[in-house]
């Protein structure tokens, strides 16, 4: 996922910066491809640059945000990476006037045809469209739920400033795509970069990532916590659930519209709850609700039945 | 009758009903040693161990206990003293109402307190004896009157014999009778007992004893004529 684009880099001319994050450890030789080249919707136009960018550092551990340079003429440095230009025409540049880039884990061949997975798409403006320029793109299908676009008009910096304390993965896709978690408004200058800049200078250098579940065992009817994931204003519908077991199979729908559950104190046994958040990710200005639902981790919880101790029976 | 009168009797029977459930459960004798149990029934469970996974924590709620408690192990808690069993010496614990009470415990989750009430009695008074009357003339039959609580048991010897016993009658008397006596007879009251049940609560007895003497008959030489 992207957290910040400098996309016309004042403070360095011809350098186009990339701040990623990870949500799974990045072993060693793991690789991808980016490209601001236009996605016509099968393939990629020809005009503009591919860059692979290859882990060549030890293990990169989940959350950790990777800065990438990459100049206007190919080049592209990130400790513990190679970044090298992948196509053999022009380099990859972000246009100052507009312009996407896309992420995928595949092949590229200099025709514009591509194999893998799309990942991710960055447009620092709000539409996308197949326009037949270099300032435009489609957005892949199965991007639908993993871009993120300007909500105004073209935007040269922009960065997540939004909270960063820990959460599961799903939670940071909900608050990474929301808009409003993002410093939109930064001027076209020096100073516009200079903030970008000095932002990140002292951002963390990792996101907290919520792996484990986290758990309560009380006995019944004693006090429980809440359950809470991100209160988050993309959010249109949480939908708790709840299982016998760590899966969502089967699970069975028990609360809604609200970012926190009070479970069940008194439910003897071992349950698991998560919530479904569905966000409202608009497309070309258009807004999303249906599409774009992530998963919080799981929360344990279990409750044992308080003993029921018969009479007292006086025996001979 | 109006519903309002309907009403007050209705909660005059059930305060009725809650001061019976309130009342003691068990009436016992003074150094008595009783057995207790809870959750021997399915589904909370078997012998010895009660329901599973759970073990108890027994005791006399008085301070005036002066009693032991022994319940054995159960092999579902840490303790040794924890079953769902427990065996109470009430040793010199003394008289008045008193309150078992048992916990359950399962896993961390402890129970409410399940409680029974035991109400310790003291033995029956010893009862008197008196010979009736104290001098009677041979052959005649000696009655020793004992006196004391109407139903009470009383245990007693004759000169020495095995031990005999009498239930004393509603009067608050009995009479013991010893016909055709020829020589002193000599009660002791060894015993005395609340009934003649085997849960009665007895008595020890010492000092309380009665004789009859008996007299020899006159013996008059024959008329002799002048």
């Amino acid at each position: 996922m992207v957290l910040g684009v400098n996309s016309n880099n004042s403070c360095q001319s011809g350098v186009d910066l990339i701040y990623l994050v990870f949500f799974k450890d990045i072993l060693t030789n793991t690789a991808f491809l980016i490209s601001d080249n236009r996605w016509t919707g099968s393939n990629f136009s020809t005009s503009e640059g591919v860059m692979l960018v290859k882990r060549t550092g030890g293990t990169l551990t989940a959350g950790t945000i990777v800065k990438i340079d990459i100049n206007n003429s190919g080049a592209g440095t990130s400790p513990g990476w190679t970044i090298t230009k992948a196509n053999t025409g022009n380099p990859f540049n972000l246009a100052t006037g507009a312009d996407q880039f896309l992420i995928w884990q595949g092949t590229w061949n200099d025709s514009g045809a591509i194999t893998g997975s799309f990942k991710l798409a960055y447009n620092t403006k709000r539409d996308w469209n197949a326009n037949p320029d270099s300032n435009n793109s489609s957005l892949p299908n199965d991007l639908t739920c993993f871009h993120i676009s300007s909500p105004l008009s073209n935007l040269y910096y922009r960065y997540y400033q939004g909270l960063t304390d820990v959460i599961s993965q799903g939670e940071w896709l909900v608050r990474i795509l929301n808009f409003n978690n993002w410093k939109n408004d930064l001027t076209n200058n020096t100073t516009g970069c200079q903030n970008f800049n000095a932002f990140f200078d002292s951002f963390p250098t990792n996101i907290p990532i919520l792996t484990s579940i986290p758990e309560q065992e009380i006995c019944s009817g004693e006090a429980l916590d809440d359950l809470e994931v991100v209160d988050e204003s993309n959010v249109v519908e949480y939908q708790w659930y709840r299982n016998t077991s760590a899966s969502t199979a089967g699970a069975t729908p028990v609360g809604t519209n609200s970012f926190s559950y009070t479970p069940s104190n008194t439910l003897a046994g071992t349950y698991y709850y998560y919530c479904e958040m569905t966000i409202d990710l608009p497309l070309n200005g258009t807004s999303n609700t249906s599409d774009c639902t992530f998963t919080s981790n799981y929360f344990k919880v279990t409750i044992n039945p308080q003993p029921g101790t018969s009479p007292i029976l006086a025996t001979p | 009758m109006k519903n309002s009168t309907f009403k007050l009797l209705a909660a005059l029977l059930f305060g009725m009903l809650v001061y019976t459930a309130q009342a003691q459960d068990q009436t016992i004798c003074e150094g008595a040693v009783k057995n207790y149990t809870v959750d021997t029934e399915a589904p909370d469970g078997a012998n010895p161990d009660g329901t599973p996974g759970s073990w108890y924590a027994w005791s006399v709620i008085e301070p005036a206990f002066a009693g032991t408690i022994t319940a054995g192990d159960d092999p579902d808690g840490a303790g040794t003293n924890d079953s769902n069993q427990a065996t109470i010496d009430w040793d010199t614990t003394p008289v008045g109402t008193y309150t078992v009470q048992v916990i359950e415990t399962t896993g961390t989750c402890v129970g409410d307190p399940i409680t029974f009430t035991v109400e310790i009695v003291s033995g029956p008074t010893a009862p008197t004896v008196i010979a009736d009357p104290s001098a009677i003339c041979s052959g005649d039959e000696a009655v020793f009157t004992i006196t004391g609580a109407p139903g009470n048991v009383v245990t007693y010897t004759i000169n020495g014999g095995a031990p005999q016993t009498t239930t004393i009658l509603g009067t608050g008397e009995v009479d013991v009778v010893i016909p055709g006596v020829t020589a002193d007879q000599t009660i002791v009251i060894t015993l005395v007992a609340t009934d003649g049940s085997p849960d009665a609560c007895t008595t020890a007895v010492t000092g309380v004893t009665a004789t009859v003497t008996v007299n020899a008959a006159p013996i008059t030489s024959p008329i002799q004529a002048l």
